[in-house]
């Protein structure tokens, strides 16, 4: 299995992970009246969002032949769906990186900082869209399925609610109900995740060109999935015991989240090894 | 708009591949680019008949460069614009805009547009339209020499060799309109037989 495409593996798995985080932590700040002192921490927390998303974006330029080029790719937004998903992985990291700011030097009033925070937000949702959309080209038969937005979509749940639990759960914000459904979201993603890669590998047999046959792409894919299987399901364990019985183990989290990361960065090298197109 | 294209003959091409060299020593790049390519589609096997056992390989040749497509699947997904079907209707990429992210070599099913790691950008086959503005030829066709590719107003292709674009191992014509004809080989198999294989991977 080839390595080539790891700043798209980066970048993808990191940006899912980013708009995830973000959104969770944007929805507890919209949705509870939480007090000044609680906000700030969670802002100060927010920060390590913008790095998990800075650092795709850093990938994401290795990946260019002509990085000092890389505003060109602005040229067709509403045409490409790649230009559109540059574009709105630039506004998300924009008006989200603004909103952060402005909270964090407590500049701007309650107001435009709350707009800003639901523009981010709102924006994060179409750039999760539109990165599904890049891959769902007619020619290529093995992204152009269902797979491929459920795949991105479940790393949006699972990577991005284990960091934003990490990130929360290091402030004074107290909500067991919050604490529960972040546990539930991460175990029904995860299990469906599992069952999305049983099957994607089951329906690569019945992709076949004259050149390609899907299942000769990666000929270690069950085993490749086996292994990310069990770091995700290890991984979400060592998080949930991080979790278990109210003290709150923040290294121990930090390695399940990590093992999940890893799994899910093998997952995507899967993903991107499984190209071919209709032709040869 | 104007529309040129290729005629490929098939029964006629030997698998020579003067055409990818002269492609190669014309536009002067090195060996990881191969705008016109030579596929052989080949298999075969061993049939039983009342006791007996015969052989019934094949193996036949499909000159293929970039077929300037009426639907391109290249240029649609191009984020900087850099790909484009020109007023001639060649599809070309404009090498002083592209960012080489080579999105269209993952959408192409032809393999026309390829990644210049010298250049940093995307190159492919541009029908060598700046010969064809001087009335000459693309430098593949006229080095062919079993004269098994023509080049000319697709509409003229097709009214003396028929509308044929389809034959293994291409995807089907129908899903980016290529702007070729191609006379089939008498061994010829249908667009989406898995019989046979490419036997020439390394070379493509």
């Amino acid at each position: 299995m080839g390595l080539h495409e790891w700043p798209l593996v980066l970048f993808t798995v990191f940006a899912q992970t980013a708009v995830g985080s973000f959104i969770v932590m944007s929805l507890i700040i919209l949705v509870n009246d939480v007090n000044v002192e609680v906000k700030a921490q969670l802002t100060r927390n927010m920060f390590f969002v913008w790095v998990v998303m800075g650092l795709g974006f850093i990938a994401s330029t290795a990946h260019l032949g002509s990085p000092l080029r890389a505003f060109n790719a602005f040229n067709q937004v509403g045409v490409s769906w790649l230009s559109n998903e540059i574009l709105t992985g630039m506004l998300f990291f924009s008006f989200g990186g603004i909103f952060w700011l402005l909270e964090v030097l407590n500049k701007g009033n309650e107001m435009m900082r709350k707009g800003l925070n639901m523009v981010a937000l709102f924006i994060g949702v179409i750039f999760m869209y539109a990165m599904v959309n890049v891959y769902l080209i007619d020619t290529v038969p093995t992204w152009n399925t269902a797979y491929t937005s459920l795949m991105f979509v479940l790393t949006v749940f699972i990577c991005g609610v284990m960091l934003a639990q990490i990130l929360v759960t290091t402030t004074r914000y107290q909500s067991n109900q919050y604490q529960y459904l972040s546990k539930v979201v991460v175990g029904v993603a995860m299990v469906a995740a599992i069952i999305v890669n049983m099957s994607q590998i089951a329906s690569l047999s019945g992709i076949q060109t004259s050149a390609v046959a899907a299942v000769d792409l990666i000929p270690n894919i069950s085993s490749l999935q086996t292994y990310r299987i069990i770091l995700l399901v290890g991984g979400v364990l060592v998080w949930l015991f991080a979790n278990k019985q109210g003290t709150f183990k923040l290294p121990t989290a930090i390695a399940g989240f990590g093992l999940v990361l890893i799994s899910e960065l093998i997952s995507r090298n899967v993903f991107y090894n499984l190209h071919m197109t209709v032709g040869m | 708009m104007k529309q040129y294209g290729f005629f490929i003959d098939s029964s006629k091409c030997t698998g020579c591949k003067t055409c990818q060299l002269a492609c190669k020593d014309f536009k002067n790049y090195g060996v990881e680019q191969n705008f016109r390519r030579v596929y052989e589609y080949t298999g075969g096997s061993w049939t039983e008949d009342k006791g007996t056992y015969r052989q019934d390989v094949f193996a036949y040749y499909t000159s293929i460069a970039c077929n300037h497509c009426d639907e391109p699947a290249c240029v649609k997904v191009c984020p900087s614009g850099a790909m484009h079907k020109r007023e001639d209707g060649f599809v070309i990429v404009a090498e002083d805009v592209c960012i080489g992210c080579g999105q269209c070599a993952n959408a192409c099913p032809y393999r026309a547009p390829q990644y210049n790691a010298e250049k940093g950008h995307m190159t492919k086959c541009d029908g060598c339209y700046e010969r064809v503005a001087e009335g000459l030829q693309p430098v593949c066709v006229g080095s062919c020499p079993l004269r098994a590719l023509e080049f000319g107003p697709i509409d003229e292709l097709r009214e003396k060799y028929g509308t044929n674009a389809d034959v293994a191992p291409l995807p089907p014509s129908s899903i980016t309109k290529p702007n070729i004809v191609i006379k089939l080989n008498g061994n010829a198999r249908p667009t989406g037989d898995t019989s046979g294989s490419i036997a020439n991977p390394r070379e493509v």
